[in-house]
């Protein structure tokens, strides 16, 4: 993990003198994470790339104000959450929070994978992750594919820790309920 | 279900946001609650198994990756201008600061060297008058007489040894304008 956040600042370091080494560096190292969230919050395989080239795209411009102190994948989860945010203020979707794209998500991922055991589990962990509520959903991906603490998620989602902790908490209570509901072994 | 420790405390001390005491406290929690025990470790073998990178992560299209690489090489280029004169001085600023370096180093030794020459010249004015008188009985003899002194202790007034000190038996001025030393009894 240590070596990981290393390994993140030269790239970053890179980067930031402007070697594209570094971008694309950084950008292999965690497209899939992000795009994977990108793709569950909107449903949308071409919104979400467009996302994920504004996301990246907003770190460059930003990335002389990165607080070194946090982890860069938490730091870049922020700003793709701000352009998910971004997005459904624009257009307008009539939801509480974000748009509900659970149902219809699984059926748009264009997987690519040969191993067909792993593509199965992916599948019905997929599914599994469609059917949360939209609000847990947000706060399972952020922590399970950014990484980011909750008492960050929590300001994201301009909530009290609590609330994001709840919302964990059901989110994973829920996750189970629908794996096992799938026949996935492994899980309480 | 009965404890909240897992939500209030559990999830917290599994993404490593708990300080020191309260991690502490809920590791002798988890020895006593069989149900945030399970809770614990069932979310870390499901986080281990299905929410990773592999299987919750997606692959961009092989056209948006190449977008987004380009986007960021265009970026690059773009934002270059704005920084050129920092681009430029950590480019070039090394030679001229290394040619400055030398010559200042190059200066200091040439100053400390003609210094250091003037003050040996200086120091050495005793021994000068002294090869004076060995070499000229007309020069110098004449005023190492009239100040009583021969002339190491001239010397020794310089600052070469201190001129306070007794008079070592090593030169004495018995002629005018002639050394002898007296070391050997």
């Amino acid at each position: 993990m240590k070596q990981q956040a290393n390994d993140d600042q030269l790239l970053f370091d890179m980067w930031l003198s402007g070697d594209s080494k570094g971008f694309s560096g950084l950008y292999e190292r965690y497209r899939s994470r992000v795009f994977g969230f990108l793709l569950r919050m909107t449903g949308d395989r071409e919104i979400a790339e467009d996302m994920l080239q504004e996301a990246f795209l907003a770190a460059l411009r930003n990335a002389d104000h990165f607080d070194r102190s946090r982890s860069f994948l938490s730091w870049l989860f922020g700003i793709a959450h701000k352009r998910v945010i971004d997005y459904y203020r624009h257009a307008k979707v009539e939801t509480d929070h974000i748009g509900d794209t659970g149902g219809s998500v699984g059926s748009r991922f264009d997987s690519q994978e040969q191993d067909l055991s792993n593509k199965h589990l992916r599948a019905l962990v997929n599914e599994a992750v469609a059917q949360l509520e939209p609000s847990q959903r947000e706060v399972f991906l952020l922590r399970e594919l950014g990484g980011v603490p909750f008492k960050e998620i929590a300001e994201m989602m301009d909530c009290p820790i609590n609330t994001a902790l709840g919302r964990m908490r059901l989110a994973l209570r829920n996750m189970r309920k629908e794996l096992k509901k799938r026949g996935i072994n492994g899980v309480q | 279900m009965a404890c909240n420790k897992f939500e209030e405390q559990g999830l917290l001390y599994l993404s490593g946001e708990l300080g020191k005491s309260d991690a502490a406290e809920y590791e002798s929690h988890l020895s006593a609650c069989e149900e945030c025990r399970l809770e614990t470790e069932s979310y870390k073998r499901e986080s281990a198994l299905f929410y990773t990178a592999d299987v919750l992560g997606e692959t961009p299209s092989p056209a948006a990756d190449a977008a987004i690489l380009r986007a960021g090489e265009n970026f690059k280029k773009a934002r270059t201008p704005v920084f050129m004169p920092m681009m430029f001085i950590k480019k070039y600023a090394p030679v001229p600061l290394f040619l400055m370096l030398v010559m200042v180093a190059v200066g200091g030794y040439v100053r400390y060297n003609s210094m250091h020459a003037e003050n040996l010249r200086a120091n050495l004015t005793g021994e000068t008058a002294e090869q004076f008188a060995i070499t000229d009985p007309h020069h110098g003899a004449a005023d190492m007489a009239a100040a009583g002194r021969d002339g190491l202790t001239i010397i020794d007034s310089l600052g070469i040894e201190d001129s306070n000190a007794a008079p070592r038996p090593l030169g004495n001025l018995d002629m005018e304008g002639v050394v002898t030393v007296s070391g050997g009894e």
